[in-house]
């Protein structure tokens, strides 16, 4: 009989748990050993790192030259490039809404991951505090095959180390009027937007920099811009 | 959207292979921002980072071929492309005559540590966690404590901190082998 897995997870944070015979069996296992040392591994460089280390992403000029030189994705005829390519950062809604020129393979075999299935409406998001002047960000709100409307950003920050991003559907007459839409996952945000939402009402979309666990709006707002229905 | 899931990298890496640009463009938006950071610590530099990362993908993508994923996972090999072209920028910045950027954060000459990538791929991994198996395992590597205090701490039961904790371990584990050229 092996030795509990949960009790190797233990053992490999160093804790002093387990039988006198549990202990015996993870030395001679070799299973059990190799299962031990390679959590041991793990646990010892999460202990070597910095709580606050975050990867920086590299600006959306970055993929916009790579796909120059690659010479990828030239939609010659399609009706929604023109719209969509002047938009920087949503690479993702570039390959929902452009006819795919590869060919797709079998391979892939998953439903679409593609972004929206018309797009509704878009908005350069723009800093409004001197501390914030290099942030920037584009939102897109586009509705899926099921009507539902999506509501997708992409924020060109640098963000610090605590706490989280929100966004936020403000009244365009009355700013203290806010309604939640949710945290970004770092530079990036996908949320439903629940259909009783007016969205010619609540049409600025504000990204905040909040504490974790402030519920209030921190007043820090990072980019702002008010979405521009299309078509 | 972005490519969170790693559960589909075998997916991902044949149609990678295969020549689909859409999957470049998922590897790109999963695999980019440690690329870069890598190249970041190294060179000291946004521009040269930034070239860098280009080089990385470019090259990746024209070398699609030659990449044989039954030997190595796609992510390691990923960054053993960027040590090479971060390894080149030096060069090139080191050599007389070429106009170098100025580095805005103080540039190492020594190698890099040998496990900066896995450190930077375990930090980025623990914050995708989850609020509560994260700040379990921080209380259980940083702060030392027993999954029994831990439990007491954040007012949960042993049993979940420490379902937690082999989740999460085992998580981690799995990103790790990704980038590492384990073969």
């Amino acid at each position: 009989m092996h030795t509990d897995p949960e009790l190797l997870s233990l053992l490999a944070l160093g804790e002093h748990v387990g039988t006198a015979e549990d202990h015996v069996h993870v030395q001679a296992c070799p299973e059990c050993a190799g299962e031990l040392s390679q959590l041991e591994w793990v646990t010892g460089l999460g202990r070597s790192v910095d709580a606050g280390t975050t990867l920086v992403s590299p600006s959306p000029d970055v993929w916009a030259r790579i796909r120059d030189e690659l010479a990828l994705d030239r939609p010659a005829a399609s009706e929604t490039a023109p719209l969509v390519d002047e938009i920087p950062g949503i690479r993702s809604t570039r390959k929902a809404l452009l006819s795919p020129l590869s060919i797709v393979k079998a391979a892939l075999g998953r439903r679409s991951r593609g972004f929206g299935h018309e797009l509704m409406a878009h908005t350069r998001l723009l800093p409004v505090a001197a501390s914030w002047s290099d942030a920037s960000g584009t939102a897109e709100l586009a509705t899926d095959e099921h009507g539902r409307r999506l509501l997708q950003v992409a924020l060109q920050a640098e963000l610090p180390p605590a706490g989280v991003r929100q966004a936020w559907l403000v009244h365009r007459d009355d700013p203290s009027l806010r309604q939640t839409l949710g945290i970004l996952d770092g530079q990036h945000g996908l949320w439903t937007v629940e259909h009783s939402i007016d969205l010619a009402l609540y049409a600025i979309l504000d990204i905040s920099q909040q504490g974790t666990g402030e519920t209030e709006h921190s007043g820090q707002t990072i980019v702002r811009g008010e979405l521009a229905l299309v078509g | 959207m972005v490519a969170q899931q790693d559960h589909d990298l075998p997916t991902v890496t044949e149609a990678f292979h295969a020549g689909d640009e859409r999957a470049l463009a998922e590897i790109y938006d999963r695999w980019s921002p440690l690329v870069h950071s890598l190249a970041l610590r190294a060179l000291g530099s946004v521009e040269s980072a930034e070239a860098v990362t280009q080089r990385v993908f470019t090259q990746a993508w024209t070398s699609r071929r030659d990449f044989d994923p039954s030997r190595v996972p796609l992510p390691a090999w990923l960054v053993g492309i960027t040590r090479h072209a971060i390894a080149d920028a030096r060069r090139a910045r080191d050599e007389p005559g070429t106009p170098g950027t100025r580095p805005t954060t103080a540039a190492r000459d020594d190698a890099e540590p040998a496990d900066l990538t896995e450190r930077l791929v375990l930090a980025d991994e623990m914050s995708r966690l989850g609020p509560a198996p994260e700040q379990v395992l921080r209380l259980a590597l940083h702060d030392d404590l027993s999954h029994v205090q831990i439990a007491e701490r954040m007012r949960l039961t042993p049993e979940v901190v420490t379902t937690h904790i082999r989740r999460s371990l085992l998580k981690l584990r799995e990103r790790l082998e990704m980038v590492t050229d384990a073969h």
